[in-house]
């Protein structure tokens, strides 16, 4: 089959491999109809996440239909239509039985390395470097989806492929992100950055009930989806002073809740960002977290910084000082996509989001490789590709 | 069923159990195993570290620099007292390993799966096969890297249903070792807590290499990772696993793991 491979930084290719197989009872083969490249993907491109290998195949959103099962899987049947959750979930463990999915005890096989990392490992994840299971990804034309009777999610008719692929991460990531903002009556939420995750966490916070949502970027067709699309105010990051326009904006109390949906390669502005750049780029420094760093100084006092961007290991000059005095709750962490997507199906299905919006670019699999390059750049006005096999 | 002494009284239970019948005062060997890891892993590091010629290789030679400065002077070799140290690691001075895991299923189901003894090579992947004589003892193979197997016979000589069972080799054996797994109800109906205590004592004299072979294998870490498979198999009812998946690789990496490292 076709599948795109990690070959080092800023280099993949669609490459020839040998078709996927059952290995386990809970496995099953997904003939991939869609599959999509995640902004966390550009972080495995850039090579800025340790443990890739040369021939990793990428890709951890993705739908299609079940072409084969294992002989414990009794749900699936050959044919069904199922979109896949990115992180993997055995449905019995403690952290699975009180639906805290992407924490689960039991889909890393490589769980040694992740406690080297982390102290404890966290669930394995599909295409996501040998740290988070080593899992060959969806970016191809098949795909082995292990946990299949836990994970996969059929989708009803009337609801599209397209529509339903969005569910594997980026709308349960960004509806996540605005649930940990325990949103009330009358707040105000600020949200670094306005991709997927970010414009989906905008609609999301509309959804839950916020007064006002304002959204920060420096692509202007980006900013433009989050104002015009979403219903967002926005700030542009290039030109308004973000600091003072949200206390401004807010009459000195600032957002109740930030969200950064940046990560670990965020752009920043001056010397900071030549300074992190530079230790990013000698090891010294594995994340440069300006989003990160604005959220907390502009976060009201006793709010929520919610964190749906991918940080991977060690950060400098986090502002912790102002987070502690001003009495912040954060909340992070990979999305508990298995425990969302159900609600949000129904989302769809009863018209409360269309996430399609996002969607820029339909390619096939075979200019993958192009992609990558044209959503790393952020070129012809890229926010989300969708890649067919 | 529910056992109310909480678990880390019944580990010291055990370890009454264990060494009631043992006199041999081993602490002192015990300490120089694990300043003798830290010397030679950190040796390793070291030499690891100096190969890559990285910033990080760098880093983690100095990591490396650190633990063998450490080991050296904990275990008295920088006090010139390496003779010493080399007497107390010979071949009979026996390997403690101590681990635990916390697995959501009830105490009753936890237990009766260990008790099935020849469900241990499930989990064990040193251990090819463990055949139940009666009820009490049985028969263990263990295979080595080099295809040499080792055996023995162990007899059960302590158990409580759902509490606890030990276990030591009978005389004549390859390799004298013994075992104690505690299983305690987790706090906040967590399941069950298993709490696995092993001890290696391998023979000095002809056996002496292979044996150290096979227990220079049996480290902390592997106990941990066959817990863990115990975990995976009970709760899960498989192995989570990569091997034989797809990739654009000719071959497969060993373990289904990387080369990379995570510090670069």
């Amino acid at each position: 089959m076709k599948a795109l491979c990690w070959y080092g930084k800023q280099d993949v290719r669609v490459e020839n491999v040998p078709d996927p197989t059952i290995l386990n009872p809970r496995d099953a083969i997904l003939r991939v109809s869609l599959t999509a490249i995640c902004g966390s993907d550009l972080h495995l491109y850039d090579g800025v996440i340790p443990t890739m290998e040369t021939g990793d195949i990428l890709g951890h959103e993705f739908m299609g239909e079940i072409v084969e099962v294992g002989p414990e899987v009794k749900n699936l049947q050959i044919g069904d239509r199922v979109v896949v959750p990115f992180p993997l979930a055995c449905g019995h463990c403690n952290f699975c039985h009180t639906e805290r999915f992407s924490l689960c005890d039991n889909s890393n096989p490589n769980a040694w390395m992740a406690e080297r990392a982390f102290g404890y490992s966290a669930a394995g994840i599909f295409g996501y470097s040998h740290l988070f299971g080593g899992y060959a990804g969806g970016q191809a034309e098949y795909v082995r989806v292990p946990f299949a009777d836990v994970g996969p999610l059929k989708i009803p008719a009337g609801v599209s492929n397209e529509q339903a692929l969005f569910l594997s991460d980026v709308l349960p990531t960004g509806y996540q992100a605005a649930v940990d903002c325990n949103i009330q009556p009358g707040h105000t939420v600020a949200i670094w950055g306005c991709g997927p995750v970010g414009l989906f966490a905008i609609k999301s916070a509309f959804m839950l009930g916020a007064e006002r949502v304002i959204a920060i970027d420096f692509v202007p067709e980006r900013l433009a989806m989050a104002r015009h699309q979403c219903g967002a105010e926005v700030l542009n990051l290039e030109d308004d002073p973000v600091l003072d326009a949200l206390k401004e904006m807010t009459a000195g109390r600032g957002p109740d809740a930030c969200i950064d949906a940046v990560g670990m390669e965020a752009h920043g502005l001056g010397a900071i960002d030549w300074y992190d750049r530079a230790k990013q780029s000698l090891r010294l420094e594995t994340d440069r977290p300006h989003a990160l760093r604005m959220a907390i100084m502009a976060c009201a006092k006793g709010g929520t910084l919610a964190i749906p961007g991918v940080y991977g290991g060690l950060l400098d000059k986090v502002p912790l000082g102002a987070a502690f005095n001003k009495g912040l709750t954060f909340k992070m962490g990979q999305t508990h996509v298995q425990k969302y997507m159900r609600p949000l199906l129904e989302r769809i299905q009863n018209g409360d989001i269309d996430p399609t919006f996002i969607t820029t670019h339909r390619l096939p699999l075979e200019d993958a490789p192009d992609a990558y390059e044209m959503f790393q750049k952020k070129e012809d006005g890229c926010v989300k590709v969708i890649l067919t096999p | 069923m529910a056992n109310k002494l909480p678990a880390s009284s019944l580990v010291r239970r055990g370890e009454q159990v264990l060494t009631s019948s043992q006199p041999k005062d081993y602490g002192r060997g015990l300490e120089d195993v694990s300043n003798w890891g830290q010397l030679l892993g950190g040796g390793a590091l070291v030499l690891y570290g100096l190969k890559r010629m990285s910033l990080g290789g760098l880093f983690i030679a100095g990591v490396g620099a650190g633990l063998a400065y450490n080991g050296a002077k904990n275990s008295g070799l920088l006090k010139g007292g390496w003779k010493r140290m080399a007497l107390h690691t010979a071949a009979s001075q026996p390997v403690e390993i101590e681990k635990s895991v916390t697995i959501d299923k009830p105490i009753h189901e936890v237990y009766a799966f260990w008790r099935n003894l020849e469900n241990l090579p499930l989990f064990m992947h040193h251990i090819h096969s463990v055949d139940e004589i009666d009820r009490r003892r049985s028969h263990w193979i263990a295979n080595l890297r080099s295809g040499i197997t080792l055996e023995w016979d162990a007899e059960i000589i302590d158990e409580r249903e759902n509490e606890s069972l030990a276990w030591r080799t009978t005389e004549g054996s390859d390799l004298y070792n013994e075992g104690f797994v505690v299983f305690a109800e987790a706090p906040g109906r967590r399941g069950t807590e298993v709490h696995a205590r092993i001890v290696y004592r391998p023979p000095a004299g002809a056996f002496g290499a292979k044996v150290a072979e096979f227990f220079n294998k049996f480290t902390e870490q592997m106990l941990k990772e066959d817990l863990r498979r115990f975990k995976h198999i009970l709760e899960t009812g498989e192995i989570p696993t990569t091997s034989g998946q797809s990739s654009a690789r000719d071959r497969e990496l060993p373990n289904g793991g990387t080369r990379d490292t995570l510090l670069h």
